[in-house]
């Protein structure tokens, strides 16, 4: 835990210090060396606007790790409580190899102080927002970005083009869900990796993996007929059910696919980490559901023709095919305060290790 | 001498095993988790499978927390009878204070005195399962954490009596009793019905408008599904004491795919999904608290 407001004279001595270290040894500071911290606290009060002299801020939990999905880069995932006279919430930050990829914020209590006031129109606060993220981030794409934006009039559910950019526009009871932006190659569109997000009616928050996302292949050598084929003949080895008789027992059903109601798309996802290919999405549905399956499901990469995944596809909910005899149940009962035994045990063991070692002790001492 | 040594540490064990319970008491105690399922309707093994390692997956995690009693009720204990008295007990226990409860299976309906209920199964697979009016009597109070994952027993309906739309109410028509699954496991109508981006109120559950995903479904993630998004949830809410929303967040972000919040991902947007001739628009609902940290 760490009072940042509290700290901030030490906080500071600390960094200068460091600067100068790292001058005098390094030649110089990138920005990669700027601890995360230091980032997240900056992009609260240059970019969103928060008003931090108000805030005391309070690190809560600072977790970092190297996943897999992120190709081995270190992730540093940092959360705040932030709190002033009537306003708390708490600020979801991640970083990845020290570049700010998620900024979310939860208001806990009262609204959010700003210093710098987004607008209460969300299509303006976006463009405010994206403003600012440039001149913090002083990238090329995010001009792209906001040129894109800069159409759009109205907050509605839509699909903005521009050349070959595209954003997604997502509103809901006249509030805006998200802004994302994609770009389109070869009928396919591919993630930025630039996104907004409200919630009733408030910034959220934005997430930036644009540094990260990588086009991969934008190819599409397989056909939209040859991906329905191939779904087909993998859901060959996948329709026969085994379904419960009622009785503990289960027996062999056959799932009959149908061509009605097929759902085939072209999709994007990532083999790699960050790397994005085309995949074709194709759904095929059973004549009737049994036992909840209703079909199946395959991922197919239109660049190579590999299968990314196949399997049966259903829903929790069915009507039993047979009704099983009542029974009478008896599961085990495990009450409450039988789970308190544990704690006791280890409290005896606890003390008759400690009488022991007394004991010992004493006849040392002896 | 070796008489009264032998006395006196009997003596400090019975004193610390004594103090060890009050401080268990004194500090409003335990928090309780049960993960319940059942299979039996399920025709799909993979799936089974996926419900038998989730079950166990969060049953074990919550395990290992201290003040936490964790209790995993997959398959053959979770009947009906057996929910219904584990509920009333821990609204009876004096050292028990938080309730969280998982459940995956397969949901029904069924009318009552003309009026149309929610239900999930229980291990008989028959329709004399977990049902809302059956349920309402023995929860309420420390049921705060609910997560269902069953078709149907998160929707938004429209309440007959005052045309507002609802996840639960009292059926004084047809004096059919209380309708809704939130409702039933949390006693109250107040929640917020999009904790998600409006949260409030002292519970959270969460449920399927409609028609649910299936746990080995991973068309949204290609090498997890959606039984790893449930793990990577409990672990942010369980472990890294996330609140809920940040925790469903964090979880989808995990999945690694352009999906970095739970608010982007299908769960949230919608899907559709075909179903006896129907076009259905489907959703997960987070009900009440999305703010909500789960006790450490």
């Amino acid at each position: 835990m760490k009072v940042l407001k509290k700290n901030r004279y030490f906080a500071g001595l600390v960094l200068a210090v460091a600067l100068v270290f790292s001058l005098a040894h390094l030649g110089g500071a990138s920005s990669s060396e700027i601890p995360v911290q230091d980032k997240a606290v900056s992009v609260m009060t240059d970019v969103v606007g928060l008003d931090m002299a108000k805030y005391n801020i309070e690190l809560t939990s600072n977790i970092v790790d190297y996943p897999e999905i992120y190709g081995g880069l270190v992730r540093d995932d940092l959360r705040y409580d932030i709190e002033a006279d009537g306003s708390k919430a708490r600020v979801a930050c991640t970083f990845i190899n020290k570049t700010l990829t998620r900024f979310y914020m939860y208001p806990l209590e009262g609204s959010l102080l700003y210093a710098q006031p987004l607008s209460a129109d969300q299509l303006t606060a976006t463009k405010t927002l994206l403003e600012r993220y440039q001149t913090y981030m002083g990238a090329s794409y995010l001009q792209e970005a906001r040129n894109i934006l800069d159409t759009v009039t109205e907050i509605k559910t839509t699909n903005v083009t521009m050349d070959n950019l595209k954003l997604i526009i997502r509103e809901s009871g006249g509030h805006l869900n998200y802004l994302m932006w994609w770009y389109t190659v070869n009928g396919a569109d591919f993630p930025l990796g630039l996104s907004v997000e409200f919630a009733n009616g408030k910034l959220k928050g934005f997430s930036d993996y644009t540094s990260f996302y990588r086009l991969g292949s934008a190819d599409v050598k397989i056909s939209r007929e040859e991906a329905i084929h191939m779904t087909k003949e993998l859901a060959k080895d996948y329709t026969t059910l085994n379904v419960s008789t009622g009785n503990g027992d289960y027996t062999e059903v056959t799932l009959n696919l149908t061509d009605e109601h097929m759902t085939v798309e072209l999709q994007i996802g990532n083999r790699e980490p960050f790397t994005f290919y085309p995949l074709w999405y194709v759904r095929l549905y059973a004549e009737q559901a049994i036992g909840g399956t209703d079909g199946f499901q395959a991922g197919i990469w239109a660049d190579t023709g590999e299968i990314a995944y196949s399997q049966l596809t259903g829903h929790h909910g069915v009507v039993p095919i047979e009704d099983p005899s009542n029974q009478s149940p008896t599961p085990s009962q495990n009450s409450s305060n039988q789970n308190l035994i544990p704690y006791l045990l280890a409290g005896i063991a606890a003390t008759a290790i400690l009488v022991t070692a007394l004991l010992i002790l004493k006849k040392r001492k002896k | 001498m070796r008489q009264k040594t032998t006395t006196i540490g009997a003596l400090l064990v019975g004193l610390l095993s004594l103090s060890l319970s009050l401080i268990a008491v004194a500090q409003g105690y335990y928090r309780v988790a049960y993960t319940w399922g059942t299979p039996c309707t399920v025709a799909d093994q993979y799936e089974r499978a996926a419900m038998s390692d989730l079950c166990y997956n969060i049953s074990t995690l919550i395990a290992g927390r201290p003040y936490w009693i964790s209790q995993n009720y997959y398959n053959d204990s979770t009947d009906s009878a057996f929910v219904y008295s584990k509920s009333d007990a821990i609204r009876n226990s004096p050292v028990v204070y938080f309730l969280a409860t998982f459940h995956v299976g397969d949901a029904y309906r069924e009318y009552r005195s003309g009026t149309l209920h929610y239900n999930y199964y229980d291990k008989s697979g028959d329709a004399n399962g977990i049902e809302d009016v059956d349920l309402y009597p023995h929860t309420g109070a420390k049921h705060y954490f609910t997560f269902i994952w069953t078709c149907m027993n998160g929707d938004l309906f429209i309440n007959p009596i005052t045309s507002q739309l609802c996840y639960g109410y009292t059926d004084t028509q047809n004096s059919s009793g209380i309708v809704g699954m939130p409702y039933a496991w949390t006693k109250t109508t107040g929640m917020s019905q999009d904790g998600y981006d409006d949260p409030s109120g002292s519970f959270t559950y969460i449920g399927f408008e409609n028609i649910s995903k299936q746990l080995k479904d991973s068309s949204e993630f290609i090498d997890k599904n959606y039984g790893d998004f449930v793990k990577h949830f409990y672990y942010h809410a369980i472990v890294d004491h996330y609140p809920v929303n940040d925790a469903l967040d964090a979880a989808m972000d995990d999945m690694g795919t352009w999906r970095h919040s739970f608010g982007v991902s299908e769960l949230d947007t919608g899907y559709n999904v075909w179903h006896g001739g129907i076009e259905w628009k489907c959703r997960m609902r987070v009900y009440g608290n999305g703010n909500m940290v789960l006790p450490y």
